[in-house]
């Protein structure tokens, strides 16, 4: 670019026939009042001083010290609210915390404290410019209740927001309870009913044609759940339909040991001969009537001799000595002077045996005491004088005479 | 020699009449073999003695009477001799027996009369073994505490 003078006037090497900034203040020429004075850059009002020095800047006749608009001319210094800020450039002249700009679109006094508009969630966003007046997510052309923040969709248009709703589509049913049944709570015509009008949703009753039994039962036992006069077979009237009961009859004695299932008088045929045994005068079929039978019950037993429960034929001990009664039990032992059992020798059931013959002697060989049908009554002494034989060990021979071999072994006496 | 058998045995019928009424011993059973189990003037008499002896009665049958002695002298040394013996008796559930020492001194009275005097000291044992009897009840018995 032609320039003969070669003028740089901020010297920063650059010519101002093409520096940008000829004044190099920072500000480019095109917006700089004083393009090559790098002391100013505006003049605001126009009167060719700078503002840098100029003390009017707003030219209004008020000094810029006392000038409460400095950069707009306000003569009057009118300040509503005496904040401090003119009128003139203050953005809130009343200072009720509502902007000039908002109050003139809200249609409220910008001059007047206490003409502000509403601000319904205080979210200081005046109502006749906030799209969502109760600040509660949903923008007021899609809130039914565009100042009720808890509130914003009425499926069922009956006033009542479906938050509080307790029934959102108003078709009767709760919207717990649709939500239990899993029907759709937000629309009219998915519900669940109630069949049988007892007061129990469907989606609930175990029994929907309320007959008494359960569904589940119904199907179980094939009659129909749904029909009040299909019923299934219950034989004892317990409710537990015969398909499933363990006891048909409800005789207490349970289908798999009951011989009669279905009749509720009988449950066991000890005998097997087709009479229970409630109506068998002979259960056990013995040949003894139960009336006279110590076990009606016990084919193989009929009588209890001594009483302890055990029959006859079973009972090893039918004296109920406590000795089995085909055995003989010898006493090792003699001792005359003690109260016992063994103050006498026993030989326990010799009795059986009435041709015995017993025999003692002492380690030598010889004869001490000898006894036919032998009574269990020996108390150790000489038979010729009834004197007592002296302490020690004696061999005895126990002869039965039923042609076994004798018994034999020793006895220990003492007194 | 004759005369000291007569003097031996007369001591013997002395000891006898304690026990006439028990059954009878088992020291006769030895006494013709050994006198010096029940003399003990016999001892060393017959010179150096060493005797084993065992008898059981019965044959076949359980818990039948065995009898056991040993028996030993000394033989003659200053007129005296010592000798040990000891007899066992076991039948069924008892189990006595005497453990016993003897000394005996010879006084030559006569060219052919010699008195033997003798004294036995020992021990008895008597064993009643309870467990073994075969009773027929498990009931107490006053009587055995008495055993």
């Amino acid at each position: 670019m032609a320039n003969a003078s070669q003028t740089d006037t901020d010297g920063d090497g650059v010519g101002d026939a093409q520096d940008e900034d000829d004044d190099g203040d920072g500000v480019p020429d095109s917006s700089d009042a004083f393009p090559l004075d790098p002391t100013e850059s505006s003049d605001t009002d126009g009167d060719r001083v700078g503002d840098n020095s100029d003390n009017d800047i707003d030219d209004d006749g008020i000094i810029n010290s006392m000038d409460n608009c400095i950069y707009t001319a306000n003569a009057s210094q009118l300040d509503t609210d005496g904040d401090g800020i003119g009128n003139a450039c203050d953005s809130d002249d009343d200072g009720d915390g509502s902007s000039d700009e908002e109050e003139t679109i809200c249609g409220t006094d910008p001059l007047d404290a206490s003409d502000t508009p509403v601000d319904t969630d205080n979210d200081g966003i005046p109502d006749c410019i906030d799209n969502d007046k109760d600040n509660d997510g949903y923008s007021d052309d899609q809130d039914t209740f565009p100042l009720d923040p808890s509130e914003w969709v009425d499926t069922d248009n009956d006033g009542i927001g479906n938050n509080a709703d307790t029934d959102d589509d108003n078709d009767g049913q709760l919207d717990e309870e649709e939500e239990f049944c899993e029907t759709d709570p937000l629309d009219a015509t998915s519900f669940s009913g109630d069949k049988d009008n007892d007061g129990i949703t469907d989606c609930r009753d175990l029994d929907n044609d309320n007959d008494g039994f359960s569904d589940l039962d119904e199907l179980e036992c094939n009659s129909d759940p749904l029909d009040l006069n299909d019923l299934p077979g219950d034989l004892d009237g317990d409710g537990t339909p015969d398909c499933k009961d363990e006891d048909i009859d409800g005789d207490g004695c349970l289908n798999t040991e009951d011989v009669f299932p279905r009749d509720p008088s009988e449950c066991v045929d000890t005998d097997g001969d087709g009479l229970g045994d409630n109506v068998d005068i002979d259960s056990d079929n013995d040949g003894v009537p139960d009336s006279q039978d110590a076990f009606p019950l016990d084919p193989n037993e009929s009588n209890d001799t001594d009483g302890d429960g055990i029959g006859d034929k079973a009972d090893t001990d039918n004296n109920n000595d406590g000795y089995d009664d085909e055995v003989i039990f010898t006493s090792g032992v003699l001792t005359p002077n003690s109260s016992g059992i063994e103050s006498t020798w026993k030989i326990i059931n010799i009795e059986k045996f009435p041709i015995n013959r017993v025999s003692v002697y002492d380690k030598n060989g010889n004869p001490i005491f000898t006894a036919q049908n032998y009574k269990n009554d020996w108390r150790g002494t000489y038979k010729q004088t009834n004197t007592y034989i002296p302490a020690g060990s004696y061999f005895y021979v126990v002869d039965l005479n039923n042609g076994e071999e004798q018994i034999s072994g020793w006895v220990y006496i003492t007194y | 020699m004759r005369n000291t058998f007569i003097l031996s045995l007369l001591f013997l019928l002395i000891l006898c009449s304690h026990s006439a009424k028990a059954q009878q011993q088992p020291n006769f059973l030895f006494f013709e073999s050994n006198m010096g189990i029940i003399n003990p003037a016999f001892t060393g008499s017959q010179g150096q003695l060493l005797g084993l002896q065992y008898r059981t009665a019965w044959m076949g049958v359980e818990d039948a009477p065995r009898v056991a002695s040993f028996s030993y002298n000394t033989k003659e040394k200053n007129n005296a001799s010592w000798g040990l013996n000891f007899t066992s008796d076991r039948v069924y559930v008892e189990n006595q027996g005497v453990i016993a020492i003897d000394y005996s001194y010879k006084l030559k009275l006569q060219e052919n009369t010699t008195l033997y005097l003798g004294i036995k000291a020992g021990a008895n044992y008597n064993n009643i073994d309870l467990d073994k009897l075969n009773r027929i009840t498990s009931e107490s018995n006053i009587a055995y505490l008495s055993i």
